[in-house]
């Protein structure tokens, strides 16, 4: 066991590292959270709506942002396996794809949840919505989202590494698996928004552990199949 | 030649991609002590009975038996080194993985003679530097089977050259398959000869006694 969790923090500082040096999800991510929170705040102010309109299509839209921009960054995520197939070495060294997956689920899962501080700064800002009374209960949402997209598109990604269309086809595939976190995320976001803080007993929290955990398991039952031929 | 311990026994593997079929009822067994070249013209199918072999490709019928204890030695045509980091952490990954101390790390980087590019992300490297790398990384952990496909294919003479010396070192413990074309620099260093041809095994040097004739019918072959 304790091999077991040192191969694993091993694979998650070479993930940590692989991503800093190329950049290849965290850029996406940031150009497209960037580019649609500013089209979706000028949208939405170009559309002369009621002010008291604006704070209950807040969660909506946040959440909207939020999974188009990852599960269409997600689609670079992977490039660093298969510049130089450097996952074969490890798999032949006993490395295994459970090990593998958790790795890269933990890294994604730190991006994305930075993703979406940074999406929750930008859209209050262009929608003119003052969060800090409700930071808390948005980071929480944000963490529990991210664990749940981390677990699928990790997943979804490897399937779609060598596909021609990947760029399209991926986040056609995993935007319908992500229907329960979306309504799930974006009744959460509106009861933080009303009181405040994250009722953790809630359906919707539950969606969101179901998901992960659903994703997580055949995630890592399937990962070595799934990156090998 | 003692052929008791065999640790690489693959038997009937066919394998197809979509209408071609790569391999056709390829049976091979290498023991201990052997070093195998695997001949054959491109296509012939030897990346993917490595690749089988190895454990990275499934074969569609036929049964693979190889030791993996420590590790299969398997270096590819990519190399399987990650391109954005660097040299000593490509083979530091792979040394934490099989619990091989910082020593071996070290004295690997010495006998390839790539501790001079240590820093170097390993995308920044000539091939030659790349294979060597690539190779330096397959033999850590000193594993009972390796499996190279073109090898030698970047290497100048001094690779190759250490590249023969490690092949001959161990070869007392372990089984080494080379699929090569290179087969001036490498056949010294082999025991033995093996020819595919279409997903064949046409000709064995175990079976022919004179391994002159089987290089001559894969000379007449390729020709």
């Amino acid at each position: 066991m304790r091999r077991w969790v040192r191969v694993l923090a091993m694979l998650i500082a070479k993930e940590l590292r692989l991503e800093a040096r190329g950049k290849e999800l965290s850029v996406l991510l940031l150009c497209t959270s960037i580019i649609t929170s500013v089209l979706v705040g000028a949208g939405v102010s170009g559309a002369v709506l009621q002010p008291d309109v604006v704070p209950r299509l807040f969660p909506m839209l946040l959440w909207i942002v939020f999974l188009l921009s990852t599960t269409s960054a997600s689609v670079r995520g992977n490039e660093h396996e298969n510049e130089g197939r450097g996952y074969e070495g490890l798999l032949l060294c006993g490395v295994t794809g459970a090990q593998m997956y958790v790795a890269k689920v933990v890294v994604w899962a730190i991006i994305f949840a930075l993703n979406w501080v940074l999406l929750c700064s930008l859209l209050g800002i262009a929608l003119d919505q003052n969060l800090i009374s409700v930071a808390g209960g948005l980071l929480v949402v944000g963490l529990l989202a991210s664990l749940v997209l981390a677990s699928l598109t990790v997943l979804t990604s490897a399937i779609a590494a060598s596909a021609a269309l990947r760029g399209a086809i991926l986040p056609l595939v995993t935007l319908p698996l992500l229907f329960p976190l979306f309504f799930a995320g974006i009744e959460l976001t509106t009861a933080v928004m009303i009181v405040g803080s994250v009722d953790l007993s809630s359906m919707w929290v539950g969606i969101m552990v179901v998901s992960f955990t659903l994703f997580g398991l055949v995630g890592i039952n399937t990962y070595h199949e799934v990156i090998s031929e | 030649m003692n052929r008791s311990s065999t640790l690489v026994e693959v038997s009937g593997i066919v394998k197809a991609f979509g209408e071609h079929c790569a391999l056709n009822s390829v049976s091979l067994s290498v023991c201990q002590n052997e070093v195998v070249l695997l001949l054959g013209a491109n296509g012939a199918g030897k990346s993917t009975l490595l690749r089988i072999a190895a454990g990275l490709s499934r074969a569609d019928r036929g049964l693979v038996d190889v030791c993996r204890e420590p590790c299969v030695g398997f270096c590819s045509h990519h190399g399987s080194l990650y391109a954005k980091l660097t040299v000593r952490e490509n083979i530091a990954l792979t040394a934490r993985a099989l619990g091989v101390s910082p020593q071996e790390v070290q004295d690997a980087c010495s006998t390839w003679g790539i501790d001079k590019y240590c820093t170097k992300e390993v995308r920044e490297l000539s091939k030659g530097m790349y294979g060597r790398v690539a190779l330096a990384r397959t033999f850590l952990g000193s594993p009972r089977v390796v499996l190279l496909d073109e090898p030698s294919s970047n290497l100048d003479q001094e690779g190759v050259d250490i590249l023969c010396s490690k092949v001959s070192a161990g070869a007392t413990e372990r089984a080494v398959v080379i699929a090569t074309h290179d087969i001036s620099r490498l056949q010294d260093v082999a025991t033995r000869v093996v020819v595919l041809e279409r997903g064949v095994v046409v000709a064995d040097s175990l079976n022919n006694s004179d391994r002159g004739e089987v290089l001559a019918q894969f000379y007449g072959a390729s020709r």
